[in-house]
């Protein structure tokens, strides 16, 4: 029998690391927001915002840096509360995305108003006040995408900061191809990154070989090394190695483990607990009328990050099902995030999330 | 408490259509200004974000975001936790024109694939967005039966908002893949369709369509195969506005050909404009400036697609135990010499 021992953990690359590191030389001006696709942050309260419709992605230091310690208040009805502070009605209000600054447990929000098509970012404090995030006259840089151009990039799915630099998954309005979008630290104003088709590949039945744009993805770390480990739809999980990402690479993914079919990942996030790595992503279910998992088409699923290092991939990945019989006790549906919209880690114990009802709620990691 | 002094609240209008001011007058120290969205009178929240300026007894507040157009708003003047006066306004809604379809891609009578990717679909004007939308957009077969979850739901607009990328999921066209494996292909070959936009595709404002959009079609074979441009065919102009013709064998994504088809002369890009067909098989090119006498050509790249997804370097779905031949090396180019 072959042991192999694995040492992994879930990077979030947020210590020993200071603001200048994540930017550099920032400029005093206004963000003119078109658009927010998704939010991260990365260390030292520095805030990344991506606007595909305006060809940026955005590093705005938030100066939001006080570490605190404490719940975050359950807001029921916060959908609606937070539409009706904007001067919107609840259903013209769309929660695009939210984090919470690692630092400060404070939970910020992008959203977007459908009537005026305008954007709006919110911090949600930890005493449940909410105001408005400040765009003018603020500290920050700005990181061109790629437009207009033969690769031009038009929306950033998700990003993360690792290992010193930014990587985004992005896409094209047109094509269906995969991008990676990479940006060293420190972001320098007006300095763009690089774009890599990524051909992420997904095999199956060790035959029919496609490619695919990512959904969502995190930072790993397994023996000193760096990957990003991304989710698609129906719904693969592929880690790349970093360090292929650079110029002239065809980057491939690897295959680790399939979640099954008919879900859209919305986000996904690694913890610890009990001396043990854990992967959540939560998605949404689109043949949950057909095959329900749950309650809810908004379900999650929870795995051992083990399996990020397991020695079976690509068409040998490890699988959720097996027909229809459960075929790994490494995956489980995380029974407490039925109905769960959007999640962001809080600490080491709970995840904030919206649900479908609109109202925030805090909810212990499974 | 009673005032006795004279406290007024107004609202400015600086434009038509620009964001509302209200300006308190005479106040005392310690009042203040909220603004609230109602319904039927009444705040249905707290107070909305606001910035607010104070210039001695007047205090001057504005949204921190734009009003939403058709909705109701109270501006209140607060001093010591009363209420001393209140002032109700409407934004003004300022499109009231229903948004029109003005044109779906494919658009033609001869089949399409029926692994076929993506439609495209244009609007005179910026439609609401949301999730929901895809809710609105149905497919029925020739039997009248709709078509079940045929989308990819993630909205993928162009930068003036008019035109939408609306995706099959393509979970239903890899072979392979459990979805299509439990579920069948969206599309099957052989067979008619139509693509319906109901009339709650609505404007941002809120005005509906005018009427349901159907948008018939005809499916053919699938194409699971890369591009072959050597099987294209070029009609040079023979005059100095006459454009170059370009015919594939196959229908190409206009959109995509547009960006990736490229034209030099001696190694330098002239620019061009690029139109095509309702087949979108024959594209017309033509070049900013006059046709210069002398030797063009063509390049496309690796991101150019058929409406199947399949480029020029790989097919959308690769067969591994079935490599394709060579990439075909042919370099197109033509003379024009009038």
């Amino acid at each position: 029998m072959r042991t192999l021992v694995f040492l992994l953990s879930f990077s979030l690359g947020l210590a020993s690391v200071s603001a200048s590191e994540v930017i550099s030389n920032p400029q005093k001006g206004d963000i003119q927001l078109k658009k927010i696709n998704v939010i991260h942050f990365a260390p030292d309260g520095v805030l990344l915002i991506a606007d595909g419709s305006a060809g940026k992605i955005y590093a705005l230091e938030t100066g939001d840096t006080e570490s605190d310690d404490g719940a975050f208040p359950a807001i029921a009805g916060f959908q609606k509360e937070l539409a009706g502070r904007m001067g919107a009605g609840e259903a013209d209000l769309e929660i695009i995305d939210f984090e919470v600054n690692p630092i400060s447990k404070n939970l910020y929000v992008a959203c977007y108003n459908k009537k005026t098509r305008s954007p709006a970012l919110i911090r949600i404090n930890r005493d449940g006040t909410m105001g408005p995030v400040n765009l003018k006259g603020v500290s920050h840089v700005s990181v061109p995408l790629p437009k207009g151009d033969s690769a031009p990039i038009t929306l950033i799915t998700d990003m993360v900061w690792i290992d010193g630099r930014l990587i985004a998954a992005a896409r094209c309005n047109e094509e269906f191809a995969s991008k990676i979008f990479s940006a060293d630290g420190p972001l320098r104003h007006d300095v763009m990154g690089q774009v890599y088709s990524a051909e992420t590949f997904h095999v199956a039945h060790g035959r029919w070989e496609t490619k695919a744009p990512m959904s969502v993805m995190i930072p790993h770390e397994e023996n000193g090394k760096h990957y990003i480990v991304g989710a698609f739809s129906c719904t693969p999980v592929v880690k790349y190695p970093i360090d292929a990402i650079k110029p002239g690479a065809v980057i491939k993914g690897i295959s680790m483990i399939e979640l099954g079919s008919g879900n859209r990942p919305l986000d996904m996030f690694g913890y610890q607990k009990d001396g043990k790595g854990n992967v959540l992503t939560n998605a949404y279910r689109f043949h949950h009328e057909k095959t329900p998992y749950g309650p809810s088409p908004h379900l999650a699923f929870r795995f051992d990050d083990e399996l990020l290092a397991a020695g079976n991939v690509n068409e040998d990945a490890t699988r959720r099902l097996k027909g229809k019989t459960p075929a790994s006790d490494k995956i489980e549906i995380a029974e407490t995030y039925h109905g769960v919209v959007k999640m962001s880690r809080f600490d080491s114990d709970s995840a904030i999330a919206l649900n479908e009802a609109g109202d925030l709620v805090t909810i212990a990691l499974p | 408490m009673t005032w006795f002094c004279l406290i007024y609240l107004s609202l400015l209008l600086t434009a038509e259509g620009a964001e509302p001011e209200f300006v308190g007058h005479n106040l005392p120290s310690g009042a203040s200004i909220s603004l609230y969205r109602t319904v039927d009178g009444k705040p249905e929240s707290s107070a909305i974000f606001v910035r607010t300026k104070r210039d001695g007894r007047s205090l001057k507040v504005t949204p921190f975001y734009p009003l939403s157009p058709g909705e109701h708003y109270q501006a209140r003047v607060t001093v010591d936790g009363e209420v001393i006066g209140s002032l109700d306004y409407r934004h003004p809604v300022q499109n009231t024109e229903p948004p029109v379809v003005t044109q779906i891609l494919p658009d033609t009578d001869k089949p399409i694939p029926a692994n076929l990717l993506k439609f495209y679909i244009e609007f005179d004007q910026p439609v609401r967005e949301g999730s929901d939308l895809f809710d609105h957009i149905h497919l029925f077969d020739q039997s009248g039966n709709q078509v079940h979850s045929p989308w990819r739901r993630q909205e993928l607009w162009s930068d003036d908002g008019k035109r939408l990328t609306l995706w099959i999921h393509p979970g239903r066209i890899k072979q392979g893949v459990n979805l299509r494996e439990q579920l069948g292909p969206v599309l099957r070959p052989g067979e008619s369709y139509t693509l319906v936009l109901d009339t709650n595709i609505r404007s941002p404002e809120g005005t509906p369509l005018a009427e349901s959009v159907r948008h018939p079609f005809r499916t053919g074979p699938e194409i699971r195969n890369r591009i072959d441009w050597s099987k294209w065919t070029l009609k040079p102009p023979q005059k100095s506005d006459q454009p170059l013709i370009i015919t594939s064998d196959r229908s190409l994504d206009p959109y995509l050909t547009r960006r990736h088809l490229r034209l030099f002369r001696d190694k330098d890009p002239v620019e061009v404009t690029i139109d095509w067909d309702k087949t979108q098989t024959e594209f017309t090119v033509l070049p900013k400036a006059d046709w210069v006498v002398g030797e063009y050509q063509i390049e496309i790249d690796e991101f150019l697609e058929d409406l199947a997804g399949n480029t020029v370097l790989r097919a959308f779905d690769t067969d591994l135990l079935q490599p394709e031949s060579a990439i075909a090396s042919a370099r197109l180019s033509f003379t024009f010499s009038p």
